[in-house]
């Protein structure tokens, strides 16, 4: 603290001021520094650590020196278990789920909301809805539509079709939910990237008799590239974060089991070192993959700065 | 000669205002103008936009009208308007204890959403807040070091905290706590701290350096005349952070299973409610864990929509 100085060089400051303008960025920082270390840092460090103990007498324990990769090797071999590939089939299909079926849907009703088609205001709120309910709510009234008691059941009666969220078309439903409640998050972001498009851009493009199509594929997508970017990492990430989806809809079952849900679940028993382990390999896994798309990505249309 | 130039003032004054109105209009009637393309594909979007607004709409209108059903008006007629409306479900919903919940009613569980959504709020922002603008206008040793190590955080994806977590809550007792839950939330270096920052960055010095010379101290100029200037984004930042930490399901499940939030007890009450086959019960109760969250998208809803942007920061 010794070095500290103002970003804007003030002459009145003497020594003293110094001394008390360190105390000030001392106090400021002490909790927010302190909680990231536990939160973060500790929490991280020790998930390594678990990832090299067992339980031993209901205790969890580090695994001897000549068998330390014991759990990884437990979950390497888990893979051969139909259940496990099931689960990691489950997970990746939300890669293409998030990233090639909700973003191409989101951009395309991005741009007529940012084109203000009749009545922009009034869909981009309602899309949006979804995202700001809890998610209980919204797969309750999700599967209420839908089940056989519901508002769509005389009509699924008729139609001879029974339990949705069951057997194969399990899901289904629950890649459909995913779609359906997740194109309102991406438009709003979408269509807040777009909105920093130079209106002039877009007013040479209408004079000089640019069609729609391609209006949207040669000017927008390249201008708004950050945000589609930011929204196919997360997409990408989808792989390993869901697990309320599922676990509200159909509790796991029917091949729905994901990489998240089974951490979730197993985080609520004594056992922490499975769970742990799983994690630890997908960030190994799945962090050098992520960072390098995004790399790529923005590298892309690089020049693009607003 | 006074009259007859403010006479003439105030001609061009309108002048100038028909000019503007005039130019706005053109600017308008451009922006309308529509090519032959657009013509053909403008209606059938707007379509297929108001199918699927009307699959949100429609759902929660049908729990609605339900709601004010009795449970024998719902088993024979679950599609059509209540025969009788009725608000027994409502006064049920507020009243209904199960040992799911340990006992908790709906009103005391969004007792437990405002303190610990609200208190993880408060505390989250104040200190993203006060780490935002020590990083942005200070200069100091490790500075570069925070920083490298926030963005580090927030682009590295990390599975599988989880089980590490519980053990630490563990270990520090304050697993089943609230405090515990508020200490989860209160980091001051996520998201919300990128979006402060760079609001501090971008805030004139100006102000500070008058304050300084008429003797103001650091905590005094944050806490006087920083904050007030940055009430703007705060305010934003708040209301999404309040909405993401009242639908929180994760924390609240893992950690404070004995004195459930709403969204945490939803889950428990919706399960003992589909069981018994109590469906309007379900409906008001549906309703009434929108009802704080649609209240507040009414009241801010440009606020919420504005500052969903997070989509343009670049890594």
């Amino acid at each position: 603290m010794q070095l500290l100085k103002r970003q804007r060089i003030n002459p009145i400051y003497g020594k003293k001021k110094i001394k008390k303008s360190s105390i000030f960025v001392l106090l400021m920082l002490l909790y927010p520094v302190l909680q990231f270390l536990i939160m973060w840092l500790f929490v991280n460090i020790n998930s390594i650590l678990l990832s090299f103990k067992t339980m031993v007498r209901g205790e969890l324990q580090f695994v001897k020196i000549d068998n330390l990769f014991a759990n990884f090797a437990n979950f390497f071999d888990s893979l051969k278990q139909d259940k496990v590939k099931e689960m990691l089939l489950a997970s990746s299909a939300y890669l293409v789920v998030s990233c090639f079926v909700t973003l191409p849907i989101s951009l395309i009703f991005s741009y007529f909301i940012f084109k203000k088609i009749a009545g922009a205001g009034f869909f981009k709120a309602i899309f949006y809805l979804p995202s700001i309910l809890p998610l209980v709510v919204l797969t309750l009234v999700y599967k209420l539509t839908l089940s056989k008691d519901g508002l769509l059941g005389p009509l699924f009666n008729s139609l001879g079709v029974s339990g949705l969220f069951v057997g194969d078309s399990a899901k289904w439903m629950v890649w459909l939910f995913c779609i359906w409640a997740g194109i309102g998050y991406d438009v709003i972001l979408l269509t807040s990237g777009m909105s920093r498009i130079p209106k002039e851009i877009l007013e040479s493009c209408k004079m000089d008799g640019i069609p729609p199509i391609k209006e949207f594929i040669k000017i927008v997508i390249p201008l708004t590239w950050p945000t589609i970017t930011t929204l196919f990492i997360f997409g990408m990430m989808s792989v390993f974060n869901v697990y309320l989806q599922p676990f509200f809809l159909t509790s796991g079952q029917y091949q729905t089991m994901t990489i998240g849900l089974k951490i979730y679940q197993e985080s609520g028993g004594a056992a922490l070192n499975s769970p742990a382990t799983l994690g630890l390999v997908c960030s190994l896994i799945g962090a050098p993959i992520i960072c390098s798309v995004r790399y790529g990505l923005n590298k892309m249309y690089g020049d693009v700065s607003f | 000669m006074k009259a007859a130039k403010k006479e003439n003032s105030l001609f061009k004054k309108i002048d100038r205002h028909f000019e503007e109105a005039k130019y706005k209009a053109s600017e308008r009637k451009f922006e309308k103008h529509r090519t032959k393309a657009e013509k053909v594909i403008y209606p059938i979007i707007f379509v297929v936009f108001l199918i699927f607004a009307l699959t949100f709409i429609i759902p929660f209108a049908w729990v609605l009208m339900n709601s004010f059903k009795s449970a024998k008006d719902y088993s024979n007629n679950f599609n059509g308007l209540p025969r009788e409306w009725t608000f027994d479900n409502f006064i049920k919903a507020f009243t209904f204890k199960d040992q799911s919940t340990h006992n908790f009613t709906i009103l005391q569980m969004l007792g437990m959403s405002i303190i610990v959504a609200g208190g993880g709020t408060i505390a989250t922002i104040f200190f993203s807040s006060c780490a935002a603008y020590v990083v942005a206008k200070y200069r100091f040793p490790g500075r570069s070091v925070i920083f490298g190590v926030v963005i580090f955080s927030l682009i590295v994806p990390i599975v599988g905290a989880l089980p590490s977590q519980i053990q630490l809550m563990k270990t520090l007792h304050l697993d089943g706590k609230i405090i515990g839950c508020i200490f989860i939330y209160s980091g001051g270096f996520g998201m919300n701290f990128m979006l402060l920052y760079s609001f501090y960055k971008n805030l004139s010095w100006t102000y500070v350096e008058a304050a300084k010379i008429d003797g103001a101290g650091d905590f005094k100029i944050f806490f006087r005349i920083i904050m007030p200037l940055a009430k703007g984004p705060i305010i934003a930042v708040t209301i999404m952070q309040l909405i993401g930490l009242w639908n929180d399901y994760l924390t609240p499940s893992m950690f404070l299973e004995e004195k459930p939030t709403l969204a945490f007890g939803l889950k428990a009450l919706s399960d003992k409610m589909l069981n018994t086959g109590n469906y309007t019960l379900l409906f008001a109760t549906i309703i009434v864990t929108m009802l704080p969250i649609i209240i507040l998208f009414c009241c801010f809803s440009k606020t919420i929509m504005e500052n969903t942007s997070v989509g343009g920061l670049k890594g």
